[in-house]
């Protein structure tokens, strides 16, 4: 990996943002398998 | 295998699968009905109930009764029954007078579409003979054109926000790494931009369909919105837009958190971008849930068809908007160098993208189609050719870029004076491209407005003759007996009289046992059955107001001869108003 990596206070910042992100897609993903199931059952 | 060869082998299986049988079913059925279609009661009913085979939502629902006068006879909301969900409920006005009355009726489906259908019943002892009905005049397409503008840029938005954002954080990565002084930041804009419209679209969407369904002005903010998940399909739009709110979180996530000058993505870049993944396949996955997709059998066969057509579909829609603003953003100097960088690795995935699309497209045609020829006989095969032809075209555009433009534009790495007529052919192409596929995502949403044919229409390919309009007087065959069919006046909504005139080796059949069963084809109504008397030696006979309403019938006449084996010969009549 290349350029300087960030300080630990901004990685932490930015492991936190990715984490929000993974949430946000895991949610989605909960809410479109619920509906499938509804549908397909 | 050749490029050449894959493209006539992709042609080949279209072709097989199309010609293969297929079962099909979708939308609210209406199984049975009070009063009965075509029946005499004794005394005026106090209401009509229709029974669906799915609880059908009655604040979306219509049902009018009409005298032949087309005066209106209900005299209250429909409502659901108390003791069964899946039937509503309409109260008439009381002491009707004999005679004859229409029921006419719409619901919405599941997956949001209007079915409706129609009947008549009669007010006895001696309602006297079927009178010709005036059908009332009620909303029952889902295709006016602003919904099918919002729904086309519902789609759009949608799918070119999830291919740009395929294409930023995938294929158009490495740009900045390769060409110097490029950068990605046009791409994520117009990424931003598309997400943002789409998430004002779906909304935009729901509030116009449910204004629609529910016959209220679209302005009916305040009336429409608490009504947006009461049927399925607003609850799988509502879910569609948390999900693609999510997915914007998600993405505009990943692009913030992303280096692209770095060749190797870090863990929290690799973390974003897997819930971003997450939530663009969540959205993807719901139009089908909430559409024809989730109600035609084998269900998860056609869920995973359509799912995969859209993603596949939103990878080339979302890609070739993608080339086209690193075209115009680029600058001059870098523009070849650029699109020498980025096109070869969009190639590869728009081919395999095209490749599911047609596949997966064949899946669902055959999944939809009762029959073969449904594809030219009914507006939504119509519309399905008209998207392959759309699609073709975009394909022969493609294979432009994959055949010329792509091998160009490596051959400029090594050969500069090679570059600009590429670059300029590629312009051409990817934006002739992007309007054909753009104006395929509009037969797709025209295509999702409109119901699939019914199952009755399958009827047709058994049929011994088609019929009508007009006075019918028609001679089949069919194991060795000679059926003489005769239908007078053969009008919808008529006192239609039906005759069926049987020999064998010459002679009059006499004493068979014959029904006579009517299907309409191209709407879903319950099947009528009237038993034919012999009126003369071999010839069975009923007078009948069964064609309620224009259009093509199946009519099914159920012969058990004396001593034979029963047979059915099927007629497809098609009556006039």
């Amino acid at each position: 990996m290349s350029g300087p990596s960030p300080s630990p206070a901004r990685a932490r910042l930015l492991l936190i943002l990715a984490v929000v992100a993974l949430v946000a897609g895991v949610a989605a993903a909960v809410i479109a398998i619920e509906l499938v199931q509804t549908v397909l059952t | 295998m050749s490029r050449g060869g894959r493209i006539v082998a992709a042609v080949a299986v279209v072709g097989a699968v199309l010609a293969a049988p297929s079962a099909a079913s979708a939308h609210a059925y209406l199984i049975k009905t009070f009063p009965v279609a075509s029946g005499v009661l004794n005394g005026p009913p106090s209401s009509v109930a229709l029974t669906y085979d799915e609880a059908v939502e009655p604040r979306f629902a219509i049902i009018s009764v009409t005298n032949t006068a087309a005066r209106q006879e209900t005299t209250g909301p429909v409502r659901r029954s108390a003791a069964n969900p899946d039937t509503l409920v309409v109260p008439i006005r009381p002491h009707l007078p004999q005679g004859w009355y229409l029921v006419y009726w719409r619901a919405i489906s599941v997956d949001g579409h209007p079915v409706q259908g129609a009947y008549t019943y009669a007010v006895g002892p001696d309602p006297g003979p079927a009178p010709q009905f005036r059908i009332p005049s009620i909303a029952g397409s889902a295709t006016s054109p602003q919904l099918l503008i919002t729904r086309w840029l519902m789609f759009l938005s949608v799918m070119i926000a999830i291919g740009l954002f395929a294409f930023r954080a995938v294929i158009a990565r490495v740009l900045p790494r390769r060409v110097s002084g490029t950068n990605l930041r046009a791409v994520s804009v117009a990424f931003v931009a598309a997400s943002i419209i789409g998430l004002v679209s779906i909304p935009v969407y729901l509030e116009f369909a449910t204004a629609v369904d529910s016959l209220r002005s679209v302005f009916d903010v305040g009336a429409l919105v608490p009504l947006f998940r009461v049927t399925a399909f607003g609850r799988g739009y509502v879910d569609m837009l948390i999900c693609f709110a999510l997915f914007c979180v998600a993405a505009w996530t990943t692009l913030y958190l992303d280096h692209s000058d770095r060749e190797h993505r870090s863990v929290a870049e690799i973390i974003a971008v897997t819930g971003a993944v997450l939530a663009a396949l969540a959205v993807l996955s719901i139009p089908g849930a909430t559409g024809h997709a989730g109600q035609t059998s084998p269900r998860g066969l056609s869920l995973a068809a359509d799912w995969l057509h859209l993603i596949s579909g939103s990878l080339w829609l979302g890609g070739l908007v993608g080339l086209l603003v690193l075209w115009f953003t680029l600058p001059a100097r870098g523009r070849v160098a650029g699109l020498s960088a980025v096109v070869p690795r969009f190639s590869n995935l728009a081919l395999a993208s095209v490749i599911v699309l047609l596949v997966t497209g064949v899946v669902a045609t055959v999944d939809h189609m009762p029959a073969l020829d449904a594809l030219w006989d009914t507006s939504y095969g119509v519309a399905i050719l008209v998207k392959i032809g759309i699609l073709a075209a975009a394909v022969v555009v493609a294979s432009g870029n994959l055949l010329r433009t792509k091998p160009r534009l490596i051959a400029a790495r090594t050969d500069a004076k090679l570059g600009p007529p590429a670059a300029g052919l590629l312009r051409r192409l990817v934006g002739t491209e992007t309007v054909l596929v753009a104006g395929a995502v509009f037969v797709a949403a025209v295509l999702s407005s409109l119901a699939p044919p019914p199952p009755a229409f399958a009827l047709q390919n058994s049929a011994l003759a088609q019929v009508g309009p007009g006075r019918v007087a028609q001679t089949v065959k069919h194991g060795g007996y000679v059926l003489q069919v005769l239908v007078t006046p053969n009008k919808a909504a008529a006192p239609d009289s039906f005759a069926l005139r049987i020999t064998r080796n010459g002679l009059p059949v006499r004493h068979a046992n014959v029904t006579l069963t009517f299907n309409h084809l191209q709407m879903q109504m319950p099947q009528q059955e009237y038993q034919l008397t012999e009126t003369r030696p071999g010839v069975y006979s009923r007078a009948a107001p069964a064609l309620i309403m224009v259009g093509k019938w199946g009519l099914g006449f159920n012969i058990t001869p004396p001593g034979g084996h029963p047979f059915t010969a099927l007629i497809v009549d098609e009556a006039e108003g």
